[in-house]
């Protein structure tokens, strides 16, 4: 729900090493734009965005 | 987590409905999870919110205004909690205060009571982005 993938994301990615990944999955339709949005601002990699039925899943590279 | 790098922004809540709070602070929180310094400020009816048992007056407001129970969107005692976890500050406005003879106490913690000069200070003069809700 809105906007927790986004601020769930915020919060896992500190408490990874940088260079580690990171993988949300959400239901919120929102998620796949918001998260380009989002690592374009953070500066974090998006390695892998899919989007199948009702489920988005994205692999976020921690950079910083 | 607000690095700061993404500008300041300051939001202000002047009433306790739904449409007011809601967006508020999911901006708010989503603004500092992408680096921005965010400060929220409740004002007036916005105040309400701050009020301890204003939180439950909101979530009932939305529940009769939608006509059952709103799918998708957290609790608000949650979105305020994620907000501040993501560095989003918040203030009571003091001149609401006094309008509406409430001391501190009244209020839910983590709630500085501050007047239009800081706010001016920090955000007109200090050149954030404003919204107001």
């Amino acid at each position: 729900m809105c906007p927790y993938p986004i601020i769930l994301l915020s919060f896992s990615i500190k408490n990874v090493n940088v260079g580690d990944v990171v993988e949300i999955k959400a239901t919120d339709p929102a998620f796949e734009r918001d998260v380009v949005s989002w690592a374009s601002e953070t500066g974090h990699e998006i390695l892998e965005l899919n989007k199948s039925n009702e489920e988005i899943v994205a692999l976020i590279r921690r950079v910083r | 987590m607000s690095t700061g790098g993404g500008g300041s922004l300051a939001i202000i809540v002047r009433s306790d409905n739904p449409e007011s709070v809601y967006p508020a602070l999911i901006i708010a929180s989503t603004a500092a999870t992408m680096g921005v310094k965010v400060e929220v400020f409740f004002t007036f009816w916005g105040l309400k919110v701050l009020v301890k048992g204003g939180i439950e007056s909101v979530e009932r407001k939305f529940r009769e205004a939608i006509g059952g129970e709103p799918k998708g969107v957290p609790p608000l005692s949650m979105l305020i909690d994620m907000a501040r976890k993501s560095g989003v500050e918040i203030y009571a406005c003091s001149t609401t205060m006094q309008a509406m003879d409430l001391k501190e106490d009244a209020l839910i913690e983590g709630c500085p009571i501050v007047g239009a000069a800081t706010f001016v200070h920090k955000h007109v003069s200090g050149g954030s982005r404003i919204l107001v809700f």
